[in-house]
């Protein structure tokens, strides 16, 4: 251990490491104040007995500033004295170890004497140049050789042990020549550089220094062999701790700070004669009496001092290695660099590139912006003016901040108290809207409809009511109430569709059939057709009540619908038994003949009634094109005789055609008013016109033929009128056609029109029987079946069941569909085509393409986007401008000919 | 109740329009002019030159990914800008006749009243020939729009330079000719004869015949790669003999149109048609499809005439001719030639690319014909003012102002090409040939993530295929310094992979090692030990 054998040197020598020292320990001192465990130690130091034999301890710890840092130091000092002070350091290293319990028998001999020197002066280890503060520092850190040295530890046992010895073999007394221990340790620190040789060399300084430091020596090894097991893993303090009868776990890291030093009185050393001593006295108490305590700290060890070094100069090198860090990130960032840099290039004038100051009034620079500055401040538009005014406001406002000061307060107040209410009439707002109970709404009403009925009646009795805004207004009112607010677009109608609630919600459901109910009641409305009655609440009574007989009729025609529809429901397997069917037959029988009876009474009174007035008119949205004239049905009616009568071979191909657009799309229901008979073309017929049109036909064919309402007649009668309407149809065409032809809007070939439409209506002809439309459907329809979702019956026969002659029918149908696969396809909604007419696009994977595709997403690429854009760059000359294309390719580092200077150093 | 209210006024704001339209982004601020400018600018260049929207930059993580996509973006932004902006380098700009007043209509101007307007040069180009011993002529100009090929129906076939009136060759072939049609340059044609389809070379020499494209089976679709000989595909279309043929030039997808009014999308990959439209009630004459392969316009036995979008595939407008169109044209410029009966109608603006509403038109733009003619074949000469017409009286060419792309672009086509400069690019097309599999109804399918799952991938496997012999895939390259064995060894050796094929490897190779070293021994011993040490090693 090189440095701990510096007793060669003088005391001085070690003033000017100590004025480090002493800096250092400031610093330390504000890391100390951070650290609120060593402030609480130190709190809780004060409370240590004052034994002398502690103040004796202390006196070293206390040394240098009295701080975590002398506490750093005096370890390093132990160390260094480790010949003296063996005991303690061997408590601190050995704590946790076995042999320790040998200690006190090994401490008796005397046989180390003779290596003391050369192992102490040769080993200083790294865990004790490790003082326990550092160890707090480096936690995080592993030296290397740390490991090493601790498996060597068992070996550096017996020196130590001969340490102790040492002490106990020179512990002559605690003599005449004792002095301070500050100083005796001060001054073997100053011998931390000095060469191990020169130990020998130094005699009587060496000596002395052992003498001095033996008390504590002798001492502490007399009790080591005690209480070796007792001894706490901890350091030095603990040890000394241990001395001072304090029996705390927590003061190994006491540090006392400022403690008195131990005069020469506590020591009973008065009369000292020898010069020496005196002379090192004298500075002492010259010391003393400075205000400012003049020593110096001790240094530190080399190695530590080394290391702390290093740690300077790293981060040191570190701050400046990092302003390159934005130039080498800049660099590798490049797209292209250009060798030399454009950076080094020097002849270039760096024009000033900082923004214009604006105009202050410390530095105009020059002459121009100091006349503008003049005249900016002559027109009261200068910096100066602003700052007056400014100031002026300020006075303002704290005049009115003086004046109203408490008036402020309640103000505010107030407003807090405002927007509370607000907040809590908003909530309430909320949950009243929230609160979807029927009887709730319905209380409330009646409610305001009685206020209402009250403020009229009050208005009536003024005779200021009846005006036509009034008038509307209530019907407004009327409008907005039947209509409700669940209708299709509401929210609550998304969210209950959202969450799937009219699955579970009893409540929901019947809001959702309410919804709809009303939705169907609007459109009829709309459409001039009375509102269905049945089923209805009592909330929409209101508007229903005009309803006249006509209405009752219809209504109870649907009832009668209704009731004859339900026949066919899904039956119980009691129902399906014989007797009961033939009971159920019976019955029904009766209720078949009842309901002719009540129809046949209703028809009769429908032809009186209509007999009597054209029309039950129904007020509605007006209808454009056909109109639904009793006339035109009658002349139909009569077609229809007809077309039952004979068929013609031409009415029978018509009516193939008709029939399937009619089933097609319930556009070509509009195909029954004669005029609108362009088959191929779009239909003139709008959605508008539909019902009105599809209304009578239904009507007379409740009277004719009883309750079937079919489709197919509707064809029928078209048919029938399309036959025999077709010169009638003519005209129509034509306007259509003039639009289509650009040929024909010369004058020219005005001429030729005529001609031209015969050809049209040839050309009709001729590919009418084609019928390449339907064709196309069914082959469209085809696909669709074909792509789509498929159920795969895998059963075997004869695997699980009987096969052959024999089997009932009943049996192998049993075993038909076991074993179903379903096979996923193209939904028809999902189809690519779907929606669109005339077009087929084939679903097929193509599977030569595949292999051009990627299989999966290539790394870096977050989603399929990014990856495909990111492939969609153009490359090749062909799709880029030159510019581009040389930009693209341009390679990343371009180097010219010659010297290339290094890139300039970073100036910030 | 206030609840109610609410509800309803969203309603009635629902139904009711008042004509007032309402401005997704309203100009809120003020923007300078050039900023203005500068967008409008960056917008037209976007919609001319863009390659599809950008992705969302700052939704990416990834902060490497992200600044790479940044990049990336500002690429595509400045390929578009500089793009545009090149458009000033465009020196030549095409122009339409323009009526002056609501009178006057273009369809009015006959030929000679533009012969009198244009320049000597121009006025060449404008010539008939007067064939009309061998029949209807069908016709084709080379990709550069330098030579003609003229084929008569029965049996005269020629190339000629037609701005130089000089002939090529000329061929009597004494049997029907169907159709003819250039090759990929000037250098060979194929013509359709009465049994096989032949192809000649520039000097009228018959250099293949080519026996699978034979007479009697209608309804097959044939894919024969000119450059390497193989017939790629042979699909039957099961709809009997097309009536009409016209490739798309975007995505060189076939279209055809068939007897029964429909028209098939094909691509020789697939059995089925990629799509089927539905254009006509009868048989559809002929078709024709612009170069960016947006629209389509088909001609039909229904004197109709159908303007299809081909990327929505919707039916644009449908209009009337007076007799079924026999051929149709589309010109670089959008015009739309349709030769129907002895008439030539052009129309201007059938489809616009830019308008959201396509309008139907009132009237052509030009009219030819009506002279006993009977038009057999219209098509627009690439980069002229030119109108070619096959009919049964020879050939005719006619001005059409504005019809042809002022601006030709040499790296694709260059009309003023010398012969070194043909056969350059003639390798270079050889090299970056596409592979027929490649054609698909989008060509930007390639590179892009194959959307199935793993799972359908599995089950699409093929679970049938033999597993691959590694030995006899090792030894079916056996010789030579790059035998499969050697370069297996050579790339894998380095690698720490063991697997069953490197096993299999390292046994041969071990195998092929004791056999050279017996034969060594053998040669040695054959040599004698005196001269064993001149026998060779391998």
């Amino acid at each position: 251990m090189p440095g701990r054998q510096a007793h060669g040197r003088p005391v001085g020598g070690g003033a000017s490491t100590n004025s480090k020292g002493k800096k250092r320990s400031k610093s330390k001192a504000s890391k100390k104040a951070l650290n609120a465990f060593a402030i609480a130690s130190e709190e809780y130091a004060d409370r240590q007995k004052r034994t002398p034999r502690n103040r004796e301890l202390d006196v070293p710890l206390s040394g240098g500033g009295g701080s975590k840092h002398a506490r750093d130091d005096d370890d390093d000092n132990d160390e260094d004295e480790d010949e003296d002070e063996g005991p303690p350091r061997k408590v601190r290293r050995g704590a946790d170890r076995h042999e320790d319990v040998e200690y006190g028998s090994d401490s008796s001999g005397n046989e180390w004497r003779v290596g003391v020197d050369e192992d102490d002066d040769s080993e200083i280890e790294s865990d004790d140049a490790f003082g326990e503060s550092d160890e707090e520092r480096f936690e995080d850190y592993t030296f290397r050789g740390s490991q090493k040295k601790h498996k060597k530890e068992n070996d550096d046992e017996d020196d130590q042990d001969s340490d102790e010895d040492i002490g106990d073999a020179d512990g002559a007394s605690l003599g005449s020549d004792a002095i301070d221990l500050a100083a005796a340790l001060d001054m073997s620190m100053s011998e931390d550089d000095g060469e191990p040789e020169a130990d020998e060399e130094s005699g009587s300084d060496e000596e002395e220094s052992g003498d001095d430091n033996e008390a504590s020596g002798d001492e502490s090894s007399d009790v080591e062999g005690d209480d070796d097991d007792e001894v706490s893993d901890s350091g030095i303090n603990a040890w000394v701790s241990k001395f001072s009868g304090v029996k705390d776990t927590d003061d190994q890291d006491v540090v006392p700070t400022k403690k008195p030093k131990i005069g020469l009185k506590d020591l009973g050393l008065l009369g000292i004669k020898d010069p020496q001593l005196k002379k090192s006295l004298k500075l002492m108490t010259k010391e003393e009496k400075s205000s400012k305590p003049q020593k110096l700290d001790v240094p530190l060890a080399r190695r530590q001092q080394a290391k702390l070094d290093r740690t300077v100069a790293y981060e040191k090198t570190k701050e400046s290695l990092d302003r390159w860090s934005e130039t080498v990130k800049h660099n590798r960032r490049a797209d292209h660099l250009v060798f030399p840099l454009p950076q080094t290039e020097t002849g270039l004038a760096r024009h000033n590139n900082t923004e214009i100051q604006p105009l202050n009034r410390k530095a105009p620079g020059t002459e121009l912006e100091r006349t503008i500055l003049a005249i900016m401040e002559e027109s009261g538009l200068g910096p100066s003016t602003k700052k007056e005014s400014n100031k002026a406001e300020e006075l303002d406002s704290a005049d009115a901040d003086g004046l109203s000061g408490n008036n402020l307060k309640a103000l505010w107040q107030e407003k807090r108290r405002e927007r509370e209410l607000k907040s809590r009439e908003d909530a309430r707002a909320k949950r009243i809207k929230k609160i979807k109970s029927k009887a709730y709404h319905r209380v409330h009403r009646k409610q305001r409809e009685r206020d209402e009925m009250k403020e009229h009646e009050a208005m009536v009795a003024a005779g200021e009511v009846d005006s036509e805004d009034e008038r509307e207004a209530q019907d407004r009112q009327r409008a907005i109430e039947r209509m409700g607010a669940r209708h299709r677009e509401s929210k609550w109608a998304k969210t209950s569709n959202k969450n799937g609630r009219a699955a579970w919600d009893d409540d929901v459901r019947t809001g959702i059939a309410d919804m709809a109910r009303r939705d169907e009641e609007l459109r009829r409305r709309i459409e001039g057709r009375p509102a269905k009655t049945n089923g209805e609440s009592d909330d929409d009574s209101d508007y229903s009540g005009g309803s006249d007989d006509v209405d009752e009729r219809k209504r109870l025609l649907q009832q009668l619908d209704n009731v004859s529809d339900d026949d066919d429901a899904p039956k119980s397997k009691l129902m399906n038994m014989q007797f009961m069917k033939k009971a159920e037959a019976a019955k029904k029988k009766a209720n078949d003949e009842l309901i002719a009876e009540i129809r046949r009474d209703l028809a009769s009174d429908d032809e009186a009634a209509a007999d009597s007035d054209d029309e039950p008119a129904d007020i509605g949205r007006r209808t454009f094109g056909q109109p639904p004239g009793s006339k035109l049905e009658k002349s139909s009616e009569q077609l229809i005789k007809a077309g039952k009568k004979g068929k013609t071979e031409t009415a029978d191909l018509q009516a193939a055609r008709e029939n399937f657009a009619a089933t097609k799309s319930n556009r070509s229901q509009g195909l029954s008013a004669p005029v609108s008979q362009d088959v191929s073309a779009d239909s003139i017929a709008g959605a508008w016109s539909q019902p009105t049109v599809a209304g009578p036909p239904r009507k007379q064919r409740g009277k004719k033929l009883g309750s079937g309402a079919e489709v197919l007649e509707i064809g029928i009668d078209s048919v029938a009128i399309a036959t025999s309407t077709i010169p009638a149809k003519k005209p129509k065409s034509n306007k259509k056609q003039v639009v289509a032809n650009g040929d024909d809007s010369s004058d020219e070939e005005t001429s030729h029109l005529p001609i031209q439409f015969r050809e049209q209506d040839l050309i009709e002809k001729a590919f009418g029987g084609l019928d390449v439309v339907a064709e196309f459907e069914q082959e469209k329809a085809a696909i669709e079946e074909e792509d789509d979702d498929k159920v795969i019956d895998n059963t075997l026969p004869g695997w699980g069941s009987w096969v052959g002659d024999g089997v009932s029918n009943r049996e192998k149908k049993r075993h038909q569909g076991r074993f179903l696969t379903k096979q996923e396809g193209v939904k028809k909604k999902d189809r690519k085509d779907a929606g669109m007419q005339n077009v087929i696009v084939n679903e097929k994977r193509i599977k030569k393409n595949d292999k051009f595709m990627a299989s999966q997403l290539p790394h870096p690429y977050e989603s399929k986007l990014q990856y495909e854009r990111a492939l969609r760059l153009p490359v090749g000359p062909e799709w880029m401008t030159k510019e581009t294309f040389q930009e693209a390719t341009k390679p990343r580092i371009l180097m010219k000919q010659g010297i290339i200077a290094p890139i300039m150093k970073p100036t910030h | 109740m206030e609840v109610e209210t609410k509800a309803v006024d969203k309603s009635s704001k629902g139904d009711y329009d008042n004509g007032a339209r309402v401005v997704k982004r309203a100009r809120t601020e003020l923007v300078p002019k050039e900023e203005r400018e500068r967008r409008r600018r960056l917008k037209e260049a976007q919609r001319d030159y863009g390659r599809g929207s950008r992705v969302n930059v700052k939704a990416v993580k990834d902060k490497k990914l992200r600044s790479n996509l940044k990049s990336l973006e500002h690429k595509y932004k400045e390929a578009t800008v500089k793009a545009k902006d090149a458009e000033i380098l465009l020196e030549n700009t095409s122009g339409f006749l323009e009526p002056e007043n609501e009178l006057e209509r273009t369809y009015r101007v006959r030929q000679e009243d533009i012969l009198d307007e244009v320049s000597i040069e121009s006025a060449k180009k404008r010539f008939e020939l007067k064939l009309d011993q061998l029949g209807p002529y069908v016709f084709e100009y080379s990709r550069t729009g330098r030579e003609l090929l003229l084929a008569g129906r029965r049996g005269h076939v020629a190339t000629m330079d037609w701005r130089e009136g000089k002939l090529g060759c000329e061929l009597q072939l004494g049997e029907t000719v169907r159709d003819a049609r250039w090759l990929h340059n000037n250098q060979f044609f194929a013509v359709a004869q009465k049994k096989h389809v032949y192809i000649y070379d520039r000097q009228g020499v018959e250099v293949h015949c080519l026996r699978k494209h034979q007479e009697g089976m209608s309804g097959f679709l044939k894919y024969q790669d000119v450059s390497t000989g193989q017939l790629v595909t042979e699909i039957p279309t099961k709809l009997g003999a097309p009536v009409s043929l016209t490739q798309n030039p975007y995505n060189a997808v076939l279209h055809v149109g068939h007897q029964n009014g429909t028209v098939t999308l094909w691509s020789p990959n697939s059995p089925e048609p990629l799509v089927k439209l539905l254009a006509h009630k009868g048989p559809v004459r002929s078709l024709a499809v612009d170069r960016e392969g947006r629209y389509m316009v088909s001609g039909g036995q229904d004197c109709k005439m159908a303007v299809w979008d081909i990327r929505m595939f919707k039916e644009v407008n449908n209009y009337f001719t007076r007799q079924p169109a026999s051929s149709i044209a589309i010109s670089d410029r959008g015009l739309t030639a349709v030769g129907w009966g002895t008439k030539t109608t052009i129309w201007k603006g059938l489809y616009s690319k830019h308008a959201a509403e396509q309008e139907k038109i009132q009237s052509p733009y030009m009219t030819w014909g009506g002279e006993g003619k009977r038009i057999e074949r219209v098509r627009w000469c690439p980069f002229e003012d030119i109108l070619g017409l096959g009919h049964d009286e020879g050939f005719s060419s006619i001005i059409v102002p504005g019809a042809g792309e002022p601006n030709f672009d040499a790296l694709e086509v260059n009309p003023f090409e010398t012969a070194k400069q043909r056969q350059e690019t003639e390798v270079k097309s050889l090299l970056n040939k596409l592979q027929p599999e490649m054609i698909a109804l989008d060509p930007n399918f390639i590179g892009n993530l194959d959307l199935r799952s793993e799972q359908q991938r599995q089950a699409e496997k093929d679970l049938d295929a033999k597993p691959v012999d590694i030995e006899t895939e090792i030894r079916n390259r056996a010789r030579g310094k790059n035998s499969a064995l050697r370069r297996y060894l050579r790339k894998q050796r380095g690698k720490n992979i063991i697997d069953e094929k490197r096993l299999k490897v390292e046994e041969l190779w071990k195998e092929q090692l004791q056999q050279r070293e017996n034969k060594q021994k053998e040669k040695e011993v054959e040599l004698g030990p005196a001269l064993s040490r001149f026998a060779r090693k391998e």
